[in-house]
């Protein structure tokens, strides 16, 4: 009964009593043929409840397929299908379905649907919902919401009115990041046809994937300085580009860092500058990623995560490296341990690298957060939108307390017994255990934080307390990014490239907890790179490249001292591990793709320095 | 993969072509007004039967009806109707009025409903006349051509005409007014009931207890679950609530009984935790031996 209907049946009583009361034959006869057409309207709205609504049936295709358990890409399109497989027509009440999407999804609208007679739409015209709504004033765009409804309506959101059918409607998704992508079900909102009664249900359709990291694959992101890069052919065993090999592959001009060996002295004299002669590889140079997924990479929307460029710049190097025959291996470290996977190539053994980062990309448990108030509403939104009949006051009944006295505090702790109620449900909780909850704050924060997980709600701030409280232990973390460099050292041959992806812009007051490690792997001859995303996806720009413009807003500003802070911290951290032979990028991640490629041709041409090292 | 990832894009469900957008703009805003003065007069019309009510007064009302359709509030705009019968019609009228106002309840009633679909039966006509038309086109994915089926319609209009013949077949059958004394006579007279509502009485306790009854059989596994706990929680609340409170300060105690050690920050303070150590056995064991 929504309070439309609990209004009507107040206003037709009171009309009713006065009615009698003063002799008022027509007001009573008004009231009571209100009270009777609630009544009717309850009756018709029941029997389609009871009857009709469980012969609904709902199906999703996905591209076009059924079946879960594949593998999607992350930023990129998908089509989302529904279908009734039953369809229903109510005469009396009307039907509002709603797809639920996980967090790891964007829903897309289409420019060219309005406007527009081509009936495809393109990918790369979609964009976001919320970038389409033009600004206008609070009263012309309240006129336009009584005009046209329908502008607030999600894609991804069907309403039927009375006596409407349809075969199903079409909608496309965006992947945001790497991980899981998990449909849960349709909310189905069931109303009688004068919104007088509602009737609320989740309908689980369950559809499970795992997405893949984006990648490049293109030439330009391609280092300068390699020259040769063909993939051998079956059956020829001798890799045609440079390297340390006997046979000559060609000759190029001198770069600073090439081995004074390889000066080709007779060739420098005829064309009166230094000339290197350049051999073919014998050895295919390995590559060894490193990426850690500590907690401060895992804080904020998926897409938006650190640890989202480190898969992609992992993914893309992974991709590049085994197109030109190097076998590339990955350790990947958080709270969770250490896992390492021994150097592969070929497709087969992208596709496994992929898988690993892909499911390194899902968020484990989060760290225990004290209980707000935005947890609270949080799991209270979730709720309401999956479990809407755990959350009815007919089933999940208090008891009567006292205290607390004051209305607020009183609807807040009705409001808690009611979630634990629910939680009690999908957890299976004894009646002890849901005491335990309701009146234990850091117990009911710890499940809230479980179901908000397990949902998929990326680390925000419900879940998690902030970046800046996970990272007050730094030690652990570089400790154990020191002893996964090590097991790596320990497992790698000679001059390889070891690329370590973590956010170390905050640790560089306790970097002396990793230098030992680097200093290790460089002192085994290996090359070392570090990679730290940034939270603005840019390089910190150089000191002084800032000129006052007149156009700037608070968010440039703030942009820029975002960036000053970054540049500060860059800094200190490249002088550090400079001092132990290791390069660094910071975020850029087309440049830290382009330092490991450097870096990589510079192991190959037995270089002691790699060209574009670029910070 | 490729192929997978590479599947055809959606198709929109609706098309529009480019003239007819803003045609159908202004279509659908000179609609929406029309119906609003049509909704308007017909509220004028019904609380303009006698001039009982000043000017003041019925602009309030007209407002309070025109906010209910603003915010598609049917209860507020019945409320001012309901306050203009209150001003307006006659104090211990006759019986027969009942009857006779069923025409003018059934034009009440719909007016309110009207009000509270205007938006969604307006957005139904003008998508209806547009498509009609042919300025808005419409794929195959979408089958629904009717704006408001004609079942559909029926069966709201049966709904209320019962509810306000009802009404009327009621309130001509219980003893109000007048009525109630001769009633009260005949049935002193033939020792039947006290009160004729009886009859009444029990026909809706019934009807409560079975319109209950079907609304408790709806409710599936999990509900009926969540409802066991519920009931399981609410007998027992108070004891578990104890419970856990002695648990919690049992463990409170035990924590408590144990004191923390500080740690030494460096060699020299090797000694001084040592005794600190000794000294916190000693207040352990001297605690023990008072109690």
């Amino acid at each position: 009964m929504t309070f439309q209907a609990q209004a009507f049946a107040i206003a037709g009583l009171i009309g009713l009593y006065a009615g009698l009361i003063r002799g008022q034959n027509v007001l009573s006869l008004l009231s009571l043929a209100s009270l009777l057409w609630i009544f009717s309207e309850w009756l018709l709205f029941f029997i389609q409840v009871r009857f009709q609504l469980p012969r609904l049936r709902l199906a999703r295709l996905v591209n076009g397929e059924a079946d879960s358990n594949r593998s999607l890409w992350a930023e990129r399109s998908l089509d989302v299908q529904i279908q009734w497989r039953e369809s229903v027509r109510f005469h009396a009440a009307t039907l509002e379905v709603m797809d639920v999407l996980p967090e790891n999804l964007e829903v897309l609208y289409s420019d060219k649907g309005v406007g527009s007679n081509n009936s495809s739409i393109d990918a790369s015209s979609l964009r976001r919902v919320k970038h389409l709504q033009p600004s206008r004033s609070w009263l012309v765009s309240s006129f336009h919401r009584f005009v046209d409804r329908t502008v607030d309506e999600m894609p991804n959101k069907r309403s039927l009115g009375t006596g409407e059918w349809e075969n199903g409607w079409r909608y496309q998704v965006r992947v945001r990041s790497a991980g899981n992508v998990v449909f849960s079900g349709f909310r189905l909102t069931f109303e009688s046809t004068h919104g007088l009664f509602r009737y609320e249900k989740f309908e689980k359709c369950e559809q499970s994937f795992r997405a893949l990291p984006s990648f490049v694959d293109s030439g330009e992101y391609r280092s300068l300085t390699k020259k040769s890069n063909v993939i051998p052919r079956h059956g020829i065993h001798r890799l045609l580009r440079s390297g340390m090999g006997s046979e000559l592959l060609e000759l190029r001009e001198y770069m600073p860092g090439d081995p004074f060996k390889s000066i080709a002295w007779k060739v420098s004299a005829k064309r009166d500058q230094w000339m290197i002669r350049q051999y073919e590889s014998e050895v295919p140079a390995r590559v060894q990623l490193i990426v850690d997924g500590s907690s401060t990479s895992r804080v904020g929307g998926f897409g938006a995560r650190l640890l989202d460029q480190m898969t992609f710049v992992a993914a893309s190097v992974g991709r590049m490296a085994i197109n030109s025959g190097d076998p590339v291996g990955v350790a990947v470290c958080d709270e969770r341990g250490i896992r390492r996977l021994p150097p592969m190539s070929g497709e087969k053994g992208f596709q496994i690298l992929l898988r690993t980062l892909s499911d390194f990309s899902v968020n484990p448990s989060p760290p225990p957060c004290a209980l707000n108030q935005r947890m609270i509403d949080a799991v209270w939104a979730l709720l309401s939108q999956r479990f809407p009949e755990l959350l009815d006051f007919k089933v999940n009944q208090l008891p009567f307390f006292f205290f607390p006295v004051f209305p607020g505090s009183r609807g807040r702790f009705r409001l808690r017994f009611l979630i634990v109620g629910a939680l009690a449900e999908i957890y299976g909780l004894s009646t002890q255990e849901q005491v335990a909850l309701i009146h234990n704050d850091h117990a009911f924060a710890r499940r809230i934080q479980v179901l908000l997980n397990a949902s998929g709600i990326p680390w925000i701030a419900p879940v998690v307390a902030s970046a800046e409280s996970q990272d007050r232990e730094p030690i652990g973390r570089l400790s154990q990014l020191a002893e996964c460099i090590s097991s790596v050292v320990g497992h790698a041959r000679d001059n390889e490239v070891i690329v370590v992806m973590s956010d170390l812009l905050n640790c560089v007051s306790v970097l002396e907890f990793l230098l030992p490690a680097v200093k290790l792997a460089v002192a085994k001859h290996h090359r070392v790179s570090f990679v730290c995303p940034t939270t603005t996806f840019q390089r910190p720009y150089p000191s002084g490249a800032f000129r006052f413009s007149g156009t700037w807003t608070a968010d440039d500003l703030l942009l820029i001292a975002e960036q000053s802070r970054l540049q500060i911290q860059a800094e200190q951290l490249q002088r550090e591990l400079h001092r132990c032979g290791a390069s660094l990028s910071v975020s850029g991640e087309k440049n830290a793709i382009r330092l490991i490629l450097s870096e990589l041709d510079a192991v190959k041409m037995g270089r002691s320095k790699s060209q574009g090292a670029l910070r | 993969m490729s192929a997978y990832l590479d599947a055809d894009p959606a198709e929109s469900t609706t098309e529009w072509t480019q003239p007819s957008l803003k045609r159908w703009k202004m279509f659908r805003l000179v609609g929406s007004i029309l119906q609003l003065l049509v909704v308007a007069f017909l509220f004028e019309m019904l609380i303009g039967v006698s001039d009982a009510i000043g000017a003041p007064l019925r602009l309030f009302l007209f407002t309070v009806f025109m906010a209910g359709v603003a915010v598609r509030a049917g209860w507020l705009s019945m409320i001012a109707i309901q306050f203009s019968l209150l001003l307006q019609s006659p104090v211990r009228g006759q019986l027969a009025q009942v009857a006779t106002g069923f025409f003018w309840v059934m034009v009440a009633m719909l007016t309110i409903i009207s009000a509270m679909k205007l938006p969604r039966a307006h957005r139904s006509v003008t998508d209806y006349i547009l498509k009609s038309a042919g300025l808005r086109k419409q794929t195959s994915d979408t089958k629904q051509t009717i704006p408001l089926s004609v079942v559909s319609l029926a069966v709201q209009l049966l709904q209320l005409t019962l509810a306000v013949v009802f009404a009327v077949v009621i309130l001509l059958n219980i003893p109000i007014g007048r009525q109630s004394g001769r009633w009260l006579q005949s049935s002193v007279q033939s020792g039947q009931a006290f009160w004729p509502g009886t009859l009444w009485l029990v026909l809706l306790v019934a009807l409560f207890v079975v319109a209950r009854e079907l609304t408790w059989r709806k409710i599936d596994g999990k509900q009926a679950s969540v409802y066991l706990r519920s009931v399981q929680l609410i007998a027992n609340y108070r004891d578990l609530y104890r419970f856990d409170r002695e648990r919690h300060k049992r463990q409170k105690r035990e924590s408590d009984a144990i004191p923390p050690t500080p740690l030494p920050t460096s060699t020299q303070t090797a000694t001084k935790r040592s005794k600190l150590l000794k000294r916190n056995a000693k207040d352990m064991t001297d605690s023990k031996g008072a109690t």
